[in-house]
C-alpha cells in the first residue's frame, strides 16, 4: 500500500514536469509558427 | 523606409511563401537546435529509464528519491537561469551599445527559469508529502524559492508592458537588477524569522553509485533543454519585436499616403 | 567630496524638496488620504477582527496586523501618487525640463513616508483601541525607530515601483504584484520589532534591535537604488 502511494507521487512528479516541459515548447514553436507568418521572406540572423 | 515597402512586402511575400514553405514550419530551428533537440529528447528517455526502472530504491526515502532525478536538476537550472538574466541585465545596461541580444537572452532565460522553478516547486511538494507528511514548509530555502519565482512573474509582466524595444529593455533590465538585490534580503529576513533547518534533503545522504549517475543525466538533460529553450526563445523574442517594427513601418506608409 | 559632486548634491536635494513639498500640497488640498486612506485602513483593521474574532489572538498578532494594513494602504497612496504626476504628463515635463531623476525619487519618498506616518500613527491607536495592544514607555524608542527605518523603506520601494508602473497599461493590478514580494523583509522584520516594543509573547527589546537593522539595511539598499535607477525606470 505505501509503495503504491508514493509510486503514485513519483509518476505524478515525472508526469507533470514532463508535460509542462512539452506544453512549453509547442506553445514557443507555434509561436515562432505565428511570428514568422507575419513575416515572409524576412532575413533571420540564425539561417 | 521608403514609401514602396508595402508593395515590396507583398511582393516578397508572394515569393517567399512559395519558395520556402518548409522554412517558415520550423522558423527558429537551424541544424544546430535540430540536433541538439534530438540530444534532448534522447537525455530524457535516459532519465526516465534510469530515474524510474534502473537506479536502485534509497534505504530511507525508498522509491521517494527517484523524485530527486527531475527535482534537483530543475533547481539548478532554475537559479542558473535567474543568474543569467541578472548578468544579461546587468550587460545590456552596462555596455554602450545597449545591445538588444542582451536584453532577449535576459527575457528567454527568465521564462524558461520560470518553467523550471514550477517544475522544482510542484516536485519539492510531490516529494514533501509523503516524507514530511505536508506539500509545504515554511523552511528558508522554500519560502525564498517562492518568492523569486513571484518576482520573476512580476519581471515578466514588466517585459509585457509596452513601449519601444529599448524602453523595455531597460525598464526590465532595472527591474532584474532589483530582484538581484531583493532575494538576498528575503532570503536572510526569512531565515532569521525561521531559524529552525528541516534536514538537507539527497545531497547529505549517502549516495549510491547508480543514484548519483541518474543525477548526473538528470542534469545534463535539464541542461541541454535550457540551452535548446533559450536559444529558441529567443529567435521568437526577436521575430516578434521585427513583426512590431513592421506594424509601425506599415502604420507609417497608410499614413504616409493618405497625404 | 568635489566640488561639482557637491553642488551635484544640493541641486538633487533642492529638487528633492521642491517635489515633495508639491506633493503634499496637492494632498492636503485634495485631502484623498485624510477622507479615502485612512477610512480604508480603519476598515481593513476592522476587517481582521471579524476574520479572527478572538481577542486574545488579536492582541497576539496585532504587531503583524497593523504592518499588514500599512502595506494594503501603501498600495493605494503609491498609485495616487503617482496618478497626480501621469494625470496631465507631469513626469515627462520633468524629464524634459532636465530636473534630476534622483530628486524627483527623494521627494517623491519624502512625501510619501509623512503619508505613511500619518497613517501609521492612526493605525497604531487603532491597533490599542480595537486589538487592547498596550505600548509599555520604556520600549518607545525601539518603536520609533522601526517606525522610521520600517517607513523610509516602504516609501523607497512604493516610489521606485510606482514610478516602474506608472505610464504603463494596466499598472493599477501590477503594482501590488511587483511590490508585495519585494516589502516582504519590510512585513518580518518590523512586525518581529514591533512585537518586542509592544512585548506582545514575552518578546524583550533585545529581540527587536537586529530586526531593527535588517530594516535600516533594506532601506539604504532600496534608496541607494531608487536614486540611481529610478531615471532608467520613468524614462518614456
Amino acid at each position: 500500500m505505501l509503495a503504491m502511494r508514493q509510486a503514485g507521487f513519483v509518476l505524478g512528479a515525472y508526469g507533470v514536469s514532463l508535460t509542462a516541459i512539452v506544453l512549453y515548447t509547442a506553445g514557443l514553436l507555434a509561436r515562432a509558427r505565428r511570428a514568422a507568418r507575419r513575416l515572409p521572406g524576412e532575413e533571420r540572423p540564425w539561417q | 523606409m521608403n514609401t514602396t515597402a508595402p508593395t515590396a512586402a507583398t511582393d516578397n511575400a508572394s515569393n517567399a511563401s512559395a519558395a520556402a514553405p518548409v522554412r517558415d514550419k520550423r522558423p527558429t530551428s537551424t541544424r544546430f537546435t535540430q540536433v541538439l533537440g534530438v540530444i534532448v529528447l534522447a537525455g530524457f528517455a535516459w532519465l526516465v529509464v534510469f530515474g524510474l526502472l534502473l537506479s536502485p530504491d534509497d534505504s530511507e526515502q525508498r522509491s521517494l528519491v527517484r523524485i530527486m532525478y527531475v527535482h534537483v536538476p530543475s533547481a539548478w537550472l532554475a537559479y542558473l537561469a535567474f543568474v543569467v538574466t541578472g548578468v544579461a541585465s546587468a550587460a545590456y545596461l552596462w555596455r554602450r551599445s545597449r545591445n538588444l541580444q542582451w536584453d532577449r537572452l535576459a527575457g528567454a532565460s527568465a521564462e524558461v527559469g520560470i518553467l523550471f522553478m514550477a517544475i522544482t516547486l510542484v516536485t519539492g511538494s510531490l516529494w514533501g508529502r509523503p516524507t514530511w507528511g505536508t506539500y509545504w514548509t515554511w523552511d528558508s530555502r522554500l519560502t525564498t524559492t517562492a518568492f523569486l519565482f513571484v518576482t520573476y512573474i512580476g519581471y515578466l509582466a514588466v517585459r509585457g508592458l509596452g513601449g519601444s524595444h529599448h524602453q523595455r529593455a531597460r525598464r526590465s533590465a532595472v527591474m532584474a537588477l532589483l530582484a538581484v538585490l531583493e532575494v538576498p534580503l528575503v532570503h536572510f529576513s526569512v531565515r532569521w524569522w525561521r531559524p529552525l533547518h528541516q534536514g538537507q534533503t539527497v545531497e547529505a545522504q549517502k549516495i549510491d553509485g547508480l543514484m548519483l549517475f541518474s543525477l548526473f543525466v538528470g542534469l545534463v538533460a535539464f541542461t541541454l533543454l535550457y540551452v535548446w529553450l533559450v536559444l529558441h526563445r529567443m529567435r521568437v523574442a526577436l521575430l516578434d519585436d521585427e513583426v512590431d517594427d513592421r506594424g509601425l513601418d506599415a502604420a507609417l506608409a497608410a499614413r504616409r499616403a493618405e497625404g | 567630496m568635489s566640488v561639482k559632486a557637491r553642488s551635484a548634491a544640493a541641486q538633487a536635494w533642492r529638487v528633492a524638496r521642491l517635489v515633495a513639498v508639491k506633493d503634499l500640497r496637492v494632498e492636503w488640498r485634495s485631502r484623498v488620504v485624510l477622507n479615502q486612506v485612512l477610512p480604508f485602513a480603519a476598515v481593513v483593521m476592522v476587517m481582521f477582527a471579524f476574520a479572527l474574532d478572538n481577542t486574545d489572538l488579536l492582541t497576539r498578532v496585532a504587531p503583524g496586523l497593523v504592518w499588514m494594513a500599512t502595506i494594503f494602504s501603501l498600495q493605494v497612496l503609491v498609485q495616487r501618487s503617482f496618478a497626480i504626476e501621469t494625470a496631465d504628463g507631469a513626469l515627462d515635463a520633468l524629464q524634459v525640463a532636465g530636473v534630476r531623476p534622483g530628486g524627483v525619487f527623494l521627494g517623491k519618498s519624502l512625501a510619501l513616508a509623512a503619508e505613511l506616518a500619518v497613517l501609521e500613527v492612526v493605525l497604531l491607536g487603532a491597533a490599542i483601541v480595537l486589538y487592547r495592544t498596550d505600548v509599555p514607555a520604556g520600549r518607545l524608542g525601539l518603536l520609533a525607530a522601526t517606525y522610521l527605518a520600517a517607513t523610509c523603506g516602504l516609501a523607497f520601494v512604493g516610489t521606485l515601483y510606482g514610478g516602474l508602473a506608472a505610464g504603463a497599461k494596466g499598472r493599477e493590478t501590477l503594482l501590488p504584484l511587483l511590490m508585495l514580494p519585494v516589502v516582504a523583509p519590510v512585513l518580518i522584520g518590523a512586525t518581529r520589532a514591533t512585537e518586542a516594543a509592544f512585548g506582545t509573547n514575552d518578546a524583550t527589546t533585545g529581540d527587536g534591535w537586529p530586526w531593527l537593522g535588517l530594516l535600516a539595511l533594506f532601506a539604504a539598499v532600496f534608496g541607494t537604488a531608487g536614486t540611481l535607477g529610478f531615471g532608467s525606470l520613468i524614462d518614456e
